[in-house]
């Protein structure tokens, strides 16, 4: 039998009937927390305050809550738990998927030996499972790595620098003359990383052009992170704005006046609570 | 004035000016169009290239913490790929919020290019473990992905038709804040061949650069830059080209508080020298 | 025990890591199949080990207030807001949307996640404004290219004549080439790491002295 109706019809129900959590109230109220959140968070551009703190945790509790939720509904459980389940009793409506057999015993008991890490005196146990993640990684990743990031990395560049191109099969001489500048800086800087050998002579010479290489891609670098970086913040701004104006019922100021009244009462605690400096002791006389 | 609040004057100073650089041209709007470079038109022609019909494959590895950044990226692709009347299947590598976050986005761009769940596209889980999800995927789809993210068998879906491995699907793009295009590169293109094209926030686009000149990747959308391009390619002006603008007064804010901050020292080194 | 705590790991390890080395080289469909068996069975710990990270935290934050230590009370905040959340896994929706599991997602995490990286814009200009100094050769070159790349990135850059040329020629080689000598080396040190956990050189994993 298709069960795909039968998803559209959850989906649309789900849609028509969002409940109590996703209802009008709730979200509005959503929306409150989050751009009092947003600003809590902000106050930390004053200095590391309480009410960062707070926002920080709270950050913190909520994204590992849902994080072990989320992952007992869509990895532990349809993954291991139902398949396992399946195997052992299979189910008399339907075939067994290709997935549902006993071979999961292994990694339902290495999982278990990995939560023994929670009880001291078995604690070892965990060793297993981590022997066999380890293990299983490190023997995929060899072949890979030398085809991925060293054979292709290596090979085009070693095979001829020189580019043709055109009806007439003529030297793209731009072209060319970038491959082998690749060429020189990817040797230049592997021998900048070179600490075998001594930097004197040629070697240093070749290792100076290696870091002027490595100085114009940290650069690069830097550039592309800016722009990051900004993006993300153009993002949150933009998300007060739509909130600050009548459609979004003035959220933004009302919060930003409880964000900011807290964190200067909460200010005023500390500085009241701190002890005046202590005068400064008088320099030793000269003997 | 004690010491302490001396030392934070410039600092936020420094902040003011850049909360002004942002919100003042957010404030007053408008779009930019921005040519694409043949390293994004790598991406796009490859799409470009898919007979209609053809399933596509889209890792979306970003958490809400990139958001902002890779909405636009990944609202230009699906535009492209339904525009094409492609097949997208929708799978992630990067973490647990990242799936959910992938389901919020398809279907809002779903709605509002009238593609059908089940159909025009398919969410799949979240897969932890790096490159082992890959190789799995790569030979046998059902062995761990038997279902899709609402728990309906793969079997079922009008867009996995003829997907029975990952190499069933002519190409993919990995859209990440993280460093899974590197599981894709090694253990998709390497190991199976998978042809792939990549988008990933701006801080990870130098690093992914190499991979272009072998043809690893055959093209990569950075930032949010990339993806204003993008939305330049098929021709959809979207978040991106209306953050451009605010993007462009940012950057020209910070070479010329660079620039300012180098003047200072220098003036402040001579004065010093001089005394 | 001894046999049980170290040997036996760094049987598995060794015997693991050989297997699925083998395995690229052997075009038979067991050796696909073997494949495919550990790769998911892969997955399946990684996610339980998602479980594990989640245990860890709370059990830190257990201890802290238990010991009543400096800032006990926001682990206090952690642990609560943790447990307020976890308890939406009782709800008949579980994390679908509409349940009180995807309202937190929606309105807390999600937001506070993007805010959290978005703040690093401020700090990022304030860095650049006190910290970027023409102050060498090698930090000038740093310098001019940041700058290159950051007006030729963006639309503005296209005023200024030559610089999203010189901007793609940057990103083109130099950025190429010094990267790809990263990946080079990079792979070099991950191969070797590779065969050290294999062959039980590399016992960091293993946790403690015993």
């Amino acid at each position: 039998m298709n069960t795909l109706p039968l998803t559209l019809l959850a989906q649309e129900a789900a849609a028509a009937d969002p409940g109590f959590w996703g209802g009008p109230g709730m979200q509005a109220f959503g929306l409150w927390v989050a751009v009092g959140f947003t600003l809590a968070i902000y106050t930390f551009l004053y200095r590391d305050n309480p009410v960062f703190k707070f926002a920080e945790h709270v950050f913190v509790g909520v994204s590992n809550g849902y994080l072990l939720c989320y992952t007992w509904f869509t990895v532990v459980k349809p993954m291991l738990v139902v398949p396992l389940w399946h195997a052992i009793r299979p189910p008399a409506d339907k075939p067994l998927e290709a997935n549902e057999t006993l071979w999961l015993l292994v990694p339902a008991f290495l999982s278990l030996c990995m939560l023994m890490r929670f009880v001291p005196k078995a604690a070892w146990m965990s060793r297993w499972a981590f022997a066999f993640m380890v293990g299983t990684t490190s023997g995929v990743l060899i072949p890979l790595t030398v085809q991925a990031q060293i054979y292709k990395q290596l090979f085009p560049m070693l095979g001829g620098f020189v580019s043709r191109g055109g009806d007439t099969d003529a030297v793209l001489w731009v072209a060319s003359l970038k491959s082998l500048l690749i060429l020189i800086g990817v040797f230049a800087v592997l021998t900048y990383f070179l600490f075998s050998v001594e930097h004197k002579g040629p070697v240093r010479v070749f290792a100076r052009t290696g870091i002027v290489f490595l100085m114009i891609a940290f650069g690069a670098s830097f550039g592309y992170t800016v722009m990051a970086r900004e993006s993300l913040l153009i993002g949150r701004v933009k998300f007060l704005i739509t909130q600050a104006g009548s459609e979004g019922k003035y959220r933004t100021f009302a919060m930003m006046a409880v964000v900011v009244a807290l964190v200067a009462a909460l200010e005023m605690l500390r500085v009241r609570a701190t002890p005046p400096p202590a005068a400064e002791p008088a320099p030793p006389e000269a003997k | 004035m004690s010491p302490e609040l001396k030392k934070m004057i410039p600092r936020w100073t420094v902040f003011g000016i850049i909360a002004l650089a942002v919100t003042i041209p957010l404030v007053v709007g408008g779009s930019t169009r921005f040519p694409a470079t043949p390293i994004v038109r790598g991406v796009y022609e490859e799409i470009e290239k898919l007979p209609e019909g053809s399933p596509i494959l889209i890792s979306s590895d970003f958490d809400p913490g990139s958001e902002a950044e890779l909405e636009p990226m990944m609202n230009a692709i699906l535009a492209h790929c339904w525009r094409r009347k492609l097949r997208v299947v929708v799978m992630s590598l990067c973490s647990a919020n990242s799936m959910p976050l992938a389901e919020e986005l398809v279907k809002k761009a779903a709605a509002e290019h009238k593609a059908e769940y089940g159909r025009d596209y398919a969410l799949m889980k979240f897969l932890p473990g790096g490159t082992a999800p890959i190789l799995t995927l790569g030979q046998s789809w059902s062995a761990i992905l038997p279902k899709d993210y609402y728990e309906t068998p793969v079997a079922d879906l009008p867009a996995m038709k003829g997907i029975t491995k990952l190499t069933d699907f002519p190409y993919m793009v990995c859209v990440a804040s993280v460093a899974t295009p590197d599981y894709w590169i090694l253990a998709g293109n390497a190991k199976y061949g998978l042809k792939m094209g990549m988008g990933c926030t701006a801080v990870m686009a130098t690093d992914y650069y190499p991979y272009i000149s072998t043809k690893q990747v055959s093209g990569l959308i950075g930032g949010l830059a990339g993806a204003a391009q993008y939305e330049a390619l098929v021709e959809r002006p979207g978040l991106a080209s209306s953050k451009m603008p605010t993007q462009s007064v940012v950057h020209v804010t910070l070479v010329l508080l660079i620039l300012a901050g180098n003047i200072l020292h220098f003036l402040t080194k001579k004065k010093g020298s001089a005394a | 025990m001894t046999t049980l705590k170290r040997t036996v790991p760094l049987g598995i390890a060794l015997v693991a890591g050989l297997v699925l080395i083998l395995q690229g080289f052997v075009p038979h469909p067991v050796s696909g199949k073997v494949l495919t068996w550990t790769q998911s069975w892969v997955v399946i710990i990684a996610g339980v080990s998602i479980l594990l990270g989640v245990g860890s935290l709370v059990q830190a934050h257990a201890t802290k207030i238990h010991r009543q230590s400096r800032g006990w009370f926001y682990s206090a905040v952690t642990l609560g807001t943790f447990g307020l959340t976890a308890l939406g896994f009782f709800h008949p929706k579980g994390i679908e949307p509409g349940g009180p599991l995807d309202w937190s997602y929606q309105y807390v995490m999600n937001e506070m996640s993007a805010t959290m990286f978005s703040i690093l814009g401020f700090f990022i200009a304030s860095a650049a404004f006190r910290a970027f100094r023409a102050r060498s050769v090698e930090a000038t070159l740093l310098l001019v290219a940041a700058v290159i790349i950051m007006l030729g990135q963006v639309p503005v850059g296209a005023y200024l004549p030559g610089v999203p040329q010189v901007a793609t020629w940057v990103l083109e080689v130099p950025t190429t080439a010094a990267k790809r000598a990263i990946i080079l080396g990079v792979a070099l040190g991950s191969i070797a790491t590779a065969l050290r956990i294999i062959f039980g050189i590399e016992r960091a994993y293993l946790g403690g002295s015993e």
